[in-house]
C-alpha cells in the first residue's frame, strides 16, 4: 500500500486546536479505537491534558477530550506509519487519476510518476485549490507555509463530480513568554483550568490514566476588543465579500461572534499551550482572518493579554470538497469505480471526522479489492454510521462536523459502550488484534458478571429494608462508585471507568435504554428496504421535480435513507415505499 | 400498497337511487378520459364546469363536467369530476367507459390517500373525510368538520412546535459546552413541559366527550319490574326510524339499540332483567340492570303512574341523585294514582301505548346527551381512538420529563429529557401523518368507501 503527501513532515498534523475528541467528537475516537485505530492510542501518549467534557449532564453526552502536545502527536504518528508493515509513504504531488473507463486505476504524479493501484483513497484535506486569507493578503495554500494542490481539484472537475467552495479558519497564536499569566491570575481576569483526575484516556487499551503535564486559562473577550472588530469590519474578508465559501456556523469566527450576536458583550476565550516545550499558546475561541495589524489590536484589548506577542496570525482556508451524495456508504464514489473518498474532501471538519472516515474508505478500498463484503456501521452502531449516512444522504452546504443531536439513536451511542458496539464487527473482518479482542473478551465478561453481583448481592435501603443492589443503583444518590466503596465487589479493571460506567447506565436510564432499542428495531425495518441502484424516479407521479432531483443526485440505497433526505416528507416515503413493493412484487410474482 | 401514479375512477356520490350522482376521475389521463367520454377535442377550461352530453356504452347521458388541473385540485392530481342523474344504470356505464379510457377502478378511500400523499391534507384531515362520510349525528358532523378544516391539527402543531423549540436549546447546551452557558435552564424547561403537558391533557380530555360523539351515549332505561320499560324502549326506537346498527346487549339480558334520537346519537338499552326475575335468575339479573345503570350516561327511570310509588322506587330516585337523569311517569293515558305532594316533581308524563309524550322525552334525552357533551367549551374534540391512544402517549412522555425536572434534589440529564420530549414529539406526528408506517396508512384507507 502507499500513501502519498505532499511533504512527509507533515504527518500527524495539527493545523488548528492541538486537541483531539470533545462533544460528539469524543464518541468517536472511542468507536475509531474500538475498531483498532491509533487516534487515542496516539492521544493517550501524547496528551498534555485530559478532561471529560459535560459531566454535568448525563452518561450519553459525556464526551473525553485531551489537549494534545502537537509535535509528540505527530512524531508518534510518524513513527507508527513508518514501522507498519506494508505501507510505503511516498512524498509528491498527485495531478490526476489513471483510469479503465469509470475504474480507477492508479495516480499520476505531477513530476510524471506513476502508481498503480487496485483503489485509490482521495484525502487531501483543505489543500484542493486550498487558498488562505489574512485581511486583504490572500495566497493560493493548502495550510500556512504550504502549497495547494490545483491539478487534482480541476481534475476532479472534469470528471464531473460536484465540487463546492467551504472556508474554515483557526486563531492567532501567541507566544507563552510573553504572557505574565500568574498576574492576570492574581488580577482575576483569567482562570485557571485543570485537567480531570484522575484522568481519563481515550483508547480502551490505555491501561494507565494518563497525566495532565499542562494547566490552562480561560478568560473573557472585553467591550474594548468588541469595538475593536466593530471597527475594522470593513477589513475582514468574511466580511467585505472576498471568502466565496461557506463557513462552518456552529464554530464561527470572532469576528461572526461579534457581529452575529451584538447583544453578548463577552465571548468566553481559552488559551492552550501547544506543547510540552513550544511557546505556541492557542487562542480557542478566536478564530479570525481580520488583518494581521486588526488581530493585534483586538488581542492587545484582552484583559491580560495586553503585551501578549502574536507569533503568527489567525487565517481563513478556502477549498474545494466534493459534494459528498456522490459517494456511497462505504465512501466509494458513484461516478467512478474503486475510488473513495475521505477527510474534508468530502466537507467535514475536524481531526475526528477525517479519521473516522480514513478509516472506514481504507477498510472498504481493503475489503473490495479482495472482493469481500463492504463494511458499513449503520445510525444505530455509532457515530461513524451517523456521519457517514449524514454526508451521502444530505450532503454538504456548510462543514459538517458531528454532534450528539444528530444521533437519533444517542442514549445507545455513548463513548463508554463504543467497544461493546463495535469491537465484535471489527474483529469478524480483521481489524481488531489480539490483544484488543482478549482486552475486550476480558471487559465484557467482567460486565456480565457485574450484572450477576448486582442482582444476587442486597444492600440495605434508607427505610431499612433490603432491596438488591441492583435496585439500589436505580437511586440518583446512589452510583456504581458508592456500591464499591459499601463492600460490593465490583470488577473494574480498564481505566477510564468505563466498566462502571457502562454497568450504571445501563441500570439507572434502564428504562430508557430498553426504550431507546424499540425506536432502533422499528427503525432497521425501513433500513432494510433496498432501493435498487437504477430505480427510476422520473416519472412518479407525486414527487416534485425538485425532489426527483435530489434522489437521482443521492441515490439512496434503502427506503430508510431516502426518509431522511432532506425535502422528503413522510407522504413521499410511502409513495415510494408503494411504488417499490408494487416493483418487487412484480419481479416475484 | 398499490399504485398511486395511474388514473382512477369511480363513483363519488352514496350508492342507490339519487337526483345527482358524480363520477371522479383523477390521475394523469383525467383530461384524456373527460375527452373521450364527451367525444371532444379541445382542451378543458380550468375549473369551470362544461354541459356536455356523454356517450357511454350504448348510453347517451346529459351531464356537467369539470375539469381541475392539479396539483390545485382535491387529490392534487389532475380531477375530471362528471356529474350526471344519479341512475345507478348511467353512473355505472360512465364508470365503464373510463375504464375503456385508461382509467382503473378506485380503491376505498383511494382519492384521500392520493390527497394525503401529494400533501394536500394531513392524516388528521383524511380521516375527518372518513368519519364526516359515516357521520350520523350533528355532533359527528362538527366534530369531523373541525378536524378537517385543520383546528386539531393546528392544535397538535403548536405542541409539536413547542416541544421543538425546547428539544433545540437542551440540545444547544449540550453541544456546545464551551460556550460555558445553558441555552435554557432547567426551571424554564420544566414550566414550558407543564404547560405544553397541561395543553395536551385537556386535548386528550376531550377523547371522554369524543367517544360519546363517536360511539354515541349510554342511555339506560331503569325501573321496577312492570312499570312499561320495554314499551316505553319500543316506543323510543319506534318513534324514531333513524336507527343506525342494532348492536347486540352487552348482556343477553339488556336489549339495546344505536339510534339518533333528536339529533343526538345514543345507545339505548332497556334494561329487561328486572322483570323476570322471580326466583334464584332474579338476584343476577338485578344485579346486571344495576351495573347497566351504574355506567350509564344518562338513566331514563320510568314510573307507573298508575298505582303509588313503591319504597324500592324512592331508593332508585335517591340513587340517581346528582346523576343525568329523567324521569317518566309511564301510563298516562290511565287516571294519575299519585297522591298530591307524593309524586315526582318534573317527570314526564308518558304513555308507551298511547304514544304520548315519547316525543318530549325524545327532546329530553338528546338535551340531557348534549349537556354530557357541551358545557366545558373545548373547540376542538379529540373523537378519534388512534389520536386519544397516541396523544396520551405523547402526554406521558411529556409528563414524565416534566415530573423528573420538578422533582426537587436531582435532576434528569438532559439527554433524557431530550429522549422524552423527542418520544413526544414523535407521537404527535405520527397522528398527523408527518410521521408513519405505511401499514397504518392502509388500515385508515381501508375503512373509507370508495369514491372518496
Ligand atoms: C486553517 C484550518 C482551520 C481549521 N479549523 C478547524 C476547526 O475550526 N474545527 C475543526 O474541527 N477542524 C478544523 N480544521 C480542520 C482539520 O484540521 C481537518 O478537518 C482535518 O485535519 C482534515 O483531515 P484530512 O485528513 O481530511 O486532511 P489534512 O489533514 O488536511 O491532510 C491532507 C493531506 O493531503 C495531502 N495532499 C493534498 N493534496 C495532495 C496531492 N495532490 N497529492 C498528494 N498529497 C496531497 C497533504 O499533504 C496532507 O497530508 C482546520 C484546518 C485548517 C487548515
Ligand atoms: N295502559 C298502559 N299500559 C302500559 C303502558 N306501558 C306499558 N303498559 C303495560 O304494562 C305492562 C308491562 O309492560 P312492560 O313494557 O313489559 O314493562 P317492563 O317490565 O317495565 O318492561 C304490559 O302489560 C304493558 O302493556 C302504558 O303507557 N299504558
Ligand atoms: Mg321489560
Amino acid at each position: 500500500m502507499g500513501l502519498c503527501t505532499l511533504s512527509t513532515a507533515t504527518i500527524g498534523t495539527m493545523p488548528c486546536n492541538p486537541a483531539v475528541g470533545g462533544t460528539a467528537k469524543g464518541q468517536l475516537v472511542r468507536e475509531i479505537d474500538a475498531l483498532g485505530g491509533l487516534m487515542g492510542l496516539a492521544i493517550d501518549a501524547t496528551g498534555i491534558q485530559f478532561k471529560v467534557l459535560n459531566q454535568s449532564r448525563g452518561p450519553a453526552v459525556w464526551a473525553p477530550r485531551a489537549q494534545a502536545d502537537k509535535q509528540r502527536y505527530a512524531r508518534w504518528m510518524a513513527e507508527r506509519l513508518a514501522h507498519a508493515p506494508g505501507i510505503t509513504i511516498v512524498e509528491g504531488q498527485v495531478a490526476r487519476l489513471m483510469l479503465n473507463g469509470q475504474t480507477v486505476t492508479g495516480v499520476l504524479l505531477v513530476d510524471g510518476r506513476t502508481f498503480r493501484g487496485k483503489a485509490v483513497v482521495v484525502t487531501t484535506g483543505t489543500f484542493l485549490n486550498g487558498i488562505i486569507h489574512v485581511g486583504d493578503d490572500r495566497r493560493p495554500a493548502g495550510r500556512v507555509g504550504e502549497p495547494p494542490s490545483v491539478h487534482l481539484g480541476e481534475h476532479l472537475r472534469a470528471l464531473g463530480f460536484t465540487v463546492g467552495r467551504l472556508k474554515t479558519g483557526t486563531p492567532p497564536r501567541l507566544s507563552r513568554a510573553s504572557i505574565d499569566f500568574d498576574r492576570a491570575v492574581s488580577a482575576g481576569v483569567f482562570h485557571v483550568e485543570h485537567g480531570d483526575e484522575p484522568s481519563v484516556p481515550l483508547s480502551f487499551l490505555t491501561e494507565d490514566a494518563p497525566s495532565n503535564t499542562v494547566v490552562c486559562w480561560k478568560l473573557h473577550s472585553s467591550t474594548e476588543s468588541h469595538g475593536a472588530v466593530r471597527r475594522h469590519i470593513a477589513r475582514s474578508p468574511l466580511y467585505n465579500g472576498q471568502i466565496q465559501g461557506i463557513g462552518p456556523r456552529y464554530c464561527p469566527s470572532f469576528e461572526d461572534k461579534v457581529m452575529r450576536f451584538p447583544d453578548r458583550d463577552r465571548h468566553l476565550v481559552h488559551l492552550e499551550p501547544e506543547g510540552l516545550d513550544v511557546d505556541e499558546i492557542y487562542v480557542n475561541g478566536m478564530s479570525m482572518s481580520l488583518p494581521e495589524d486588526v488581530q493585534r489590536e483586538v488581542i492587545a484589548s484582552l484583559p491580560g493579554l495586553e503585551s501578549a506577542r502574536v507569533l503568527r496570525p489567525g487565517y481563513a482556508v478556502e477549498y474545494d470538497f466534493v459534494q459528498p451524495t456522490e459517494l456511497r456508504h462505504t465512501l466509494e464514489t458513484r461516478r467512478i469505480g474503486r475510488l473513495f473518498l475521505a477527510g474534508q474532501i468530502n466537507g467535514t471538519s475536524g481531526y475526528e471526522e477525517a479519521a473516522g472516515q480514513g478509516l472506514l474508505a481504507g477498510v472498504n478500498a481493503a475489503l473490495a479489492v479482495e472482493g469481500r463484503p463492504a463494511f458499513v456501521v449503520g445510525r444505530h452502531e455509532g457515530y461513524l454510521g451517523v456521519m457517514v449516512d449524514d454526508l451521502v444522504s444530505r450532503g454538504c452546504l456548510e462543514p459538517y462536523r458531528l454532534f450528539t443531536s444528530r444521533a437519533e439513536h444517542r442514549l445507545h451511542l455513548r463513548a463508554d459502550n463504543a467497544d461493546l458496539r463495535l469491537t465484535e464487527r471489527g474483529r469478524e473482518i480483521g481489524l481488531v488484534g489480539d490483544a484488543r479482542w482478549d482486552a475486550f473478551q476480558a471487559r465484557r465478561a467482567r460486565l456480565t458478571r457485574n450484572r450477576d453481583t448486582l442482582r444476587r448481592v442486597s444492600v440495605m435501603a434508607p427505610s431499612g429494608a433490603r432491596v438488591t443492589a441492583e435496585d439500589a443503583l436505580k437511586w440518583q444518590e446512589v452510583t456504581a462508585g458508592t456500591l464499591l466503596e459499601g463492600g460490593i465487589a465490583l470488577e473494574h479493571a480498564a481505566a477510564g471507568g468505563f466498566d462502571l460506567a457502562t454497568l450504571q447506565t445501563e441500570i439507572k436510564y434502564g428504562g430508557y435504554l430498553r426504550r431507546q432499542d424499540a425506536e432502533m428495531r422499528r427503525a432497521l425495518h425501513a433500513e432494510f428496504q433496498r432501493i435498487p441502484d437504477d430505480f427510476v424516479y422520473r416519472g412518479l407521479s407525486g414527487l416534485s421535480a425538485e425532489l426527483v432531483q435530489r434522489l437521482e443526485e443521492v441515490r439512496p440505497e434503502s427506503l430508510g435513507q431516502a426518509s431522511r433526505i432532506p425535502g422528503m416528507t413522510p407522504a413521499a416515503t410511502v409513495l415510494l415505499n408503494a411504488v417499490l413493493s408494487r416493483k418487487s412484487a412484480e419481479k416475484t410474482g | 400498497m398499490f399504485s398511486t401514479d395511474d388514473t382512477i375512477v369511480a363513483v363519488a356520490t352514496a350508492a342507490g337511487h339519487s337526483g345527482v350522482g358524480l363520477v371522479r376521475v383523477s390521475g394523469p389521463a383525467a383530461a384524456a378520459v373527460g375527452c373521450g367520454l364527451a367525444r371532444r377535442t379541445a382542451p378543458w377550461p380550468a375549473r369551470r364546469a362544461v354541459r356536455t352530453l356523454v356517450a357511454a356504452s350504448d348510453l347517451t347521458a346529459d351531464a356537467l363536467v369539470t375539469f381541475f388541473p392539479g396539483p390545485a385540485s382535491y387529490t392534487g392530481d389532475d380531477v375530471l369530476e362528471v356529474s350526471a342523474h344519479g341512475s345507478p344504470v348511467i353512473l355505472a356505464a360512465i364508470v365503464r367507459r373510463a375504464i375503456e379510457l385508461g382509467a382503473r377502478p378506485a380503491r376505498p378511500g383511494e382519492f384521500t390517500l392520493r390527497a394525503f400523499l401529494r400533501g394536500k391534507v394531513d392524516l388528521v384531515q383524511a380521516e375527518a373525510v372518513r368519519d364526516l362520510v359515516a357521520a350520523v349525528s350533528p355532533a359527528q358532523v362538527r366534530a369531523a368538520t373541525a378536524q378537517l378544516d385543520g383546528s386539531l391539527s393546528a392544535a397538535l402543531v403548536e405542541q409539536a412546535e413547542a416541544l421543538r423549540r425546547l428539544e433545540t436549546l437542551l440540545e444547544a447546551s449540550m453541544d456546545f459546552p464551551d460556550e460555558g452557558y445553558r441555552f435554557i435552564e432547567p426551571a424554564e424547561v420544566h414550566a414550558a413541559l407543564a404547560r405544553v403537558g397541561e395543553q395536551m391533557a385537556r386535548l386528550v380530555a376531550t377523547g371522554g366527550r369524543g367517544q360519546l360523539v363517536r360511539d354515541g351515549a349510554r342511555v339506560v332505561i331503569a325501573g321496577v319490574p312492570n312499570v312499561g320499560k320495554s314499551s316505553v324502549f319500543n316506543a323510543l326506537v319506534g318513534a324514531d326510524r333513524a336507527i343506525v346498527t342494532p348492536i347486540a346487549g352487552t348482556t343477553r339480558d339488556i336489549v339495546s339499540e344505536r339510534m339518533v334520537i333528536d339529533g343526538a346519537l345514543v345507545v339505548l338499552a332497556d334494561t329487561a332483567g328486572l322483570r323476570d326475575g322471580v326466583d334464584r335468575v332474579e338476584a343476577e339479573g338485578v344485579r346486571r340492570a344495576s351495573g347497566a345503570v351504574e355506567s350509564a350516561d344518562v338513566v331514563v327511570l320510568v314510573l307507573d303512574g298508575s298505582r303509588e310509588i313503591l319504597d324500592e322506587e324512592r331508593a332508585l330516585l335517591r340513587s340517581l341523585d346528582g346523576r343525568p337523569a329523567i324521569v317518566a311517569r309511564n301510563k298516562a293515558d290511565l287516571p294519575c294514582a299519585w297522591a298530591a305532594g307524593d309524586g315526582v316533581v318534573g317527570a314526564l308524563p308518558v304513555s308507551a301505548v298511547a304514544g304520548d309524550g315519547v316525543a318530549a322525552l325524545g327532546r329530553a334525552i338528546a338535551r340531557a346527551v348534549a349537556g354530557l357533551s357541551g358545557g366545558d367549551g373545548e373547540a376542538v374534540v379529540v373523537t378519534n381512538e388512534r389520536h386519544r391512544v397516541l396523544l396520551a402517549r405523547a402526554l406521558a412522555r411529556v409528563r414524565h420529563a416534566a415530573a423528573e425536572l420538578g422533582a426537587s434534589g436531582h435532576q434528569l440529564p438532559e439527554e433524557f429529557v431530550v429522549a422524552d420530549i423527542r418520544a413526544g414529539l414523535a407521537a404527535l406526528e405520527e397522528v398527523t401523518g408527518r410521521r408513519t408506517a405505511d401499514t397504518l396508512l392502509d388500515e385508515i384507507f381501508a375503512g373509507f368507501c370508495i369514491g372518496k
